[in-house]
């Protein structure tokens, strides 16, 4: 075990970025961003497992730092993406943004390596306010109430794994991160509740189908990776084994896919098809087997590259264009035949094409499916499969780059060179485990035993995705996309929310209003009464102020007679 | 020129993996009730596909979809 003392808790050098880069110069600040998160890549690199650091605050001890294979694959892949995106978002000088983004990726580097409940919760909920900004950036009215709305679930979600933890502790006296037992006390499911809007599961899921698509073109690279991917880690830290989460991860598959064909934003099918990866994930995690559990792990990792590779793309496409709807787009390929390339390659990586990374994860995840007798479970995460190509492998670059223009003056102007290189650098990534899925298995916390390329294996993925593209291309003209939006599950807070606002707004405000006019009436009626308390009397004494000597007369001739009338009966009473 | 290419790495995709299929031995480790049924990752790619696009468009027709200020404030 690594000393003490020597141990520094990665995150905390990306929080020092954070708070160095304003200090520094606008020319170099791109410069410090690469300089930290290599940094922090190369240092995470170089923890041995076991690491641990300890701090005593009060009578716990946090673990800031806890290192094994499974927190060192996420971070290292948290690290490198917070790089690809440094590189991806080179051209920005917002000083915000950029400390946003290092402060983001600390909070989710800062959940890998927690080793206890409270130091878990302090870097979740740092996580939130931080990636708000990234959609807050954006500056558009869509953007500033999604983050919003945003916000409003992450503090709920927040709120739920605090009361969660609260009672674990409570009730165990323990705050150390270990896996739960489903079955279990009423506390687990808090905190499963707080990690699963997270992880986006339905139907707590719509704060990312609707925010992601809102954010900064650079920050929905961040988003894309790191929200999700930690909550799927915490998952596998605690929730192994948990059947619910079967039922769960394959319903968020089918349901990503199915919304990601209504889809008319490119960044709204790509926010759905995170949510429909993370549902492998999720199946993975409860599956709970050794294989099911690298599964998960591997294809997290996976997918924080190509997502976030397709993120890149679209955000090309809308960097150059300015829009983002399918239906406006089109016929961009002459000008953008590069960015089409590099996200193809994502594309086919995400849909599962041998000889790319995803093609080597989502197999051990599909693959434990079958060893555990899930047959149905199975079959609807290669139905997903099938919607995952079809929607970003087929469907986004048709109509974005293949379809006739709607628009024929749309020209694309270029993109700056370094949002090419972040995505190259990327993709060499997928490319390179995708050959040798060795690189990536041996980092996976279980030993592996499971090899990709069988002809079983390639047969069966080459006619899915074949055949699905025959399908495609029959059914294009359904495919095509049209203006509006679609419901989801946010209706129920969205809908009522007009209703919610009529009863604790509106309403609120009729009531103060009578209740302020009352105030004032009663306010202004006894100003006048203290003036001239006469008034009471009625019309004939109108006067506004009370001038005593109007009435001095007749209240002495009052005060006269009553005296006169005592003295009389005095008189009387003396005889 | 393109299109020619096009077509032929289609049909080669299509054909070359039908003929391993036939050809190479049954998958032992895990024998499902889908994997006596020819063909079936075909039919499954095609029909699964088929079935995504219509079941969504359908939804999409019939409950879901919205005009783009369907939220917002009146």
């Amino acid at each position: 075990m690594m000393i003490n003392e020597f141990v520094i808790p990665p995150a905390i050098i990306l929080i020092i970025g954070a708070f160095v880069l304003p200090l520094l110069r606008k020319k170099i600040r791109s410069f410090a961003f690469l300089f930290f998160a290599f940094i922090t890549l190369f240092y995470i690199w170089n923890l041995p497992d076991g690491a641990i650091r300890i701090a005593h605050i009060m009578d716990y001890s946090l673990i800031l730092c806890k290192v094994d294979a499974l927190s060192r694959i996420f971070g290292l892949v948290f690290s490198f993406i917070a790089f690809a995106g440094g590189i991806y978002a080179f051209h920005i000088k917002e000083t915000g943004q950029q400390s946003a983004a290092l402060l983001y990726a600390a909070g989710a580097i800062g959940v890998i390596f927690a080793g206890d409940l409270f130091t878990l919760f302090i870097f979740w909920e740092s996580m939130g306010f931080t990636s708000l900004y990234l959609i807050w950036a954006r500056r558009t009215k869509e953007s500033r109430e999604s983050g919003f709305r945003y916000l409003i679930y992450h503090v709920f979600g927040g709120g739920m794994l605090f009361i969660g933890i609260l009672m674990h502790i409570s009730e165990t006296g323990n705050i150390m991160i270990t896996r739960l037992f489903s079955g279990g006390s009423i506390s687990s499911w808090f905190i499963l509740l707080g990690v699963a809007i997270n992880a986006a599961i339905p139907p707590l899921h719509t704060w990312l189908s609707d925010a992601y698509p809102k954010a900064t073109i650079t920050g929905a690279v961040l988003l894309s990776a790191l929200t999700t991917k930690s909550a799927v880690y915490v998952l596998i830290r605690m929730f192994p084994g948990w059947d619910i989460l079967v039922v769960l991860g394959v319903i968020m598959s089918i349901h990503g896919v199915v919304f990601a064909v209504l889809s008319n934003n490119i960044r709204g099918i790509l926010s759905y098809h995170i949510m429909s990866q993370v549902g492998y994930m999720v199946a993975g995690v409860g599956i709970g087997s050794a294989m099911a559990l690298n599964g998960a792990t591997a294809l997290a990792i996976s997918n924080v590259l190509y997502k976030a590779t397709l993120f890149m793309g679209t955000g090309i496409v809308l960097y150059t264009t300015g829009k983002d709807k399918l239906n406006e787009l089109g016929g961009l390929v002459k000008s953008q035949r590069l960015t089409m390339c590099l996200y193809m390659i994502a594309a086919l990586a995400i849909s599962g094409a041998p000889l790319l990374n995803g093609f080597v994860s989502k197999s051990l995840v599909i693959g434990s499916a079958g060893e555990a007798n899930h047959n149905i479970a199975m079959l609807l995460l290669h139905l997903a499969s099938v919607g995952t190509f079809l929607s970003v492998g087929l469907k986004l670059p048709y109509f974005t780059w293949f379809s006739k223009p709607k628009d024929k003056n749309l020209v694309a102007k270029a993109p700056p060179k370094n949002m090419y290189i972040a995505m190259v650098i990327v993709n060499l990534l997928c490319i390179l485990y995708g050959i040798m899925p060795s690189l990536l298995y041996n980092l996976l916390p279980f030993p592996v035993h499971f090899k990709p390329y069988n002809m079983h294996h390639l047969v069966e993925t080459i006619q899915i995705l074949t055949f699905t593209f025959i399908a495609f291309w029959l059914l294009r003209k359904k495919l095509k996309p049209h203006k509006g939006i679609f419901l989801d599950f946010d209706w129920f807070y969205r809908r009522p929310a007009k209703l919610a606002k009529r009863i604790f707004v509106d309403s609120v405000a009729v009531v103060f209003d009578k209740a302020d006019k009352a105030v004032e009436y009663v306010t202004k009626k006894s100003v006048e009464f203290g003036r001239n308390p006469y008034i009471i009397f009625g019309k004939f004494n109108s006067e506004k102020t009370y001038t005593p000597d109007k009435y001095r007369p007749p209240i002495r001739l009052l005060l006269l007679s009553i005296l006169a009338a005592f003295i009389f009966i005095y008189i009387i009473g003396l005889f | 020129m393109k299109k020619y290419w096009f077509w032929i790495s289609l049909i080669l995709l299509i054909i070359i993996p039908l003929i391993f299929e036939f050809t190479m031995s049954q998958n032992s480790e895990h024998h499902n009730w889908w994997s006596s049924i020819p063909a079936f990752w075909v039919l499954f790619g095609f029909f699964g596909c088929a079935l995504l696009v219509i079941f969504s468009k359908t939804i999409g027709k019939l409950f879901l979809d919205r005009k783009e200020d369907y939220y917002d404030d009146k």
